[in-house]
């Protein structure tokens, strides 16, 4: 249950800072499977930084990769209650990118609190439906199943892409995120079944009579 | 239908004479009903409260069990909380859908869960009281460890079920974090939900253990025992849980539950050994520790 909260309660934030910093972008994203989700980080310093820093993640969390200035960084782990932490020591900081896979729970909720601990010029965060889900309830529709609402809606071509888009927070400002999905019902399949039986039925209706009608002429 | 089962089930116990215990198949048949009645109820929250009354129902027949000195029913009666517990905790994963609906529900159950910990701390108390008074020492570790695993269990599907809702409530709402806080004080005020009440039973649980550990030291005393520096100990301890309200008017209800966690451990290094000689010399190097615990304690609470 531990772990889970640890998924449920991710908060994506930095512990202790060398130095005060500003972020010019702040880029989250989540790519949604049935059950887990990908978690990709960016952070874009507005000036080179100086970063001590220990960044929790869930316990659960599998292939983590963090690239600084794009070298990848020999990670130091340690656990600490219901997180990972991962400790980064680096100067002159430009950008971060941190990536891992963690469970959900329950499977089709996506739920998650991005709280940014430096003022950030421009935070987003986008959500990726795995194709063959959609929302649970459209969020053209009263009640909705996306929250809050996003200002961009996109595609690329296989599944739907929900952004959302902060300016100008202060260092503690929040942007909570949920959404409930579900798996899409594969309506042609359906179709194809239910077409599949009427015809055996037909056929075995046909018979029957066929049958019947022999007896009958043998009588 | 299972009420009305229960119902006459009591009623017949009643008009017997006899009493519902562990082994007697009054008791039995009562465990079986209760059952029978929380599997039947489908609605997620009344199923998570009729669980927790369950839970304190037991407890309720535990402690009448130690106060007639039948210490073993006692503890034995402990063992039928868990088929509750699962239950309140599978419920917790149900709750309302909609976030306002869900914040209240899993706010009163916070509330039941607090009870229940506070009726938890006062029923060892009784459990402790009793044994003492019957087998001269405190001999109550496995109570207390089961006790505390139900709740643990408890708690972590409460608090995971109320992160969730509070995500979800800055989501549909979006509130910022201040925003939220508020909001959930609103909230508990409107439902009537102090959780005061339960620290202060809390706060009263420590101090009842700091004053059987002070009778146990006094009766050594008497025997001719130098218990000077336990008490000495003692007299810190009760002096830290005078000002325990304090922590509960501040709302610091980790620091309650720490200083009656510590007066139960220090209380128990008297309580649990039956060979008075050894308050001279044993223990005083754990009851210091456990008091620069309560000065920390302090020191945190003031922050």
């Amino acid at each position: 249950m531990r772990r889970l909260l640890a998924v449920l309660m991710l908060f994506i934030m930095i512990a202790s800072l060398a130095l005060a910093q500003e972020l010019r972008y702040d880029i989250y994203e989540f790519k949604l499977k049935y059950g887990s989700v990908l978690v990709l980080n960016e952070k874009i310093f507005s000036e080179p930084a100086n970063l001590s820093t220990a960044i929790p993640i869930p316990k659960d969390a599998r292939g983590v990769l963090v690239t600084v200035n794009l070298e990848p960084v020999e990670l130091e782990i340690r656990e600490e209650g219901l997180y990972k932490m991962l400790v980064i020591n680096k100067t002159q900081i430009e950008r971060m990118r941190l990536s891992y896979i963690t469970e959900l729970q329950p499977p089709d909720e996506f739920l998650i609190t991005l709280q940014s601990i430096y003022p950030t010029n421009t935070l987003q965060a986008s959500l990726t439906l795995a194709p063959e889900a959609v929302l649970d309830i459209p969020f053209v529709k009263a009640g909705g199943s996306m929250y809050p609402k996003p200002n961009t809606v996109d595609t690329d071509a296989r599944s739907t892409i929900y952004i959302w888009e902060r300016r100008k927070l202060k260092q503690g400002d929040e942007l909570s995120l949920y959404v409930k999905f579900r798996q899409k019902t594969n309506l042609f399949l359906g179709a194809v079944l239910i077409t599949l039986f009427m015809v055996i039925l037909g056929f075995y209706l046909y018979y029957l009579r066929g049958q019947r009608s022999r007896g009958k002429h043998v009588k | 239908m299972s009420n009305k089962l229960s119902f006459v089930l009591i009623a017949l116990l009643m008009c017997s004479g006899a009493r519902a215990e562990p082994g007697n198949s009054f008791f039995q048949g009562e465990i079986i009903m209760e059952r029978v009645a929380l599997f039947l109820s489908f609605e997620p929250y009344s199923k998570a409260q009729q669980g927790f009354s369950q839970l304190n129902e037991r407890l309720e027949e535990a402690a009448a069990m130690a106060a007639d000195g039948r210490l073993d029913k006692a503890e034995e009666i402990l063992d039928y909380s868990g088929y509750s517990s699962d239950a309140i905790a599978a419920a917790l994963q149900n709750l309302a859908d909609e976030p306002g609906a869900e914040l209240d529900e899993i706010l009163q159950l916070e509330h039941a869960l607090g009870q229940y910990e506070a009726n938890s701390a006062e029923f060892m108390l009784a459990l402790d009281t009793a044994m003492l008074r019957t087998l001269g020492k405190t001999d109550s570790e496995e109570s207390r460890s089961l006790l505390a695993s139900e709740h643990e269990k408890l708690q972590d599907a409460v608090e995971y079920r109320k992160a969730r809702t509070i995500i979800k409530l800055k989501a549909v709402h979006e509130f910022s974090a201040a925003e939220a806080e508020h909001y959930i004080k609103q909230r508990m005020a409107a439902l009537g939900i102090r959780q005061e009440e339960n620290m202060q039973t809390l706060l009263k649980v420590g101090q009842g253990y700091a004053a059987l550990a002070r009778e146990r030291l006094e009766h050594a005393h008497d025997k001719g025992y130098n218990t000077d520096n336990l008490a000495g100990f003692i007299d810190k301890l009760q002096q830290a849980l005078r000002s325990g309200d304090m922590l509960v008017e501040q709302r610091d209800f980790t620091g309650v539950r720490q200083l009656t966690r510590i007066s139960q451990q220090i209380s128990s290094l008297v309580l649990s050994e039956e060979d008075e000689s050894m308050f001279e010399h044993e223990y005083l190097s754990q009851a210091s520790h456990a008091v620069s615990e309560i000065g920390q304690l302090g020191n945190t609470s003031t922050r």
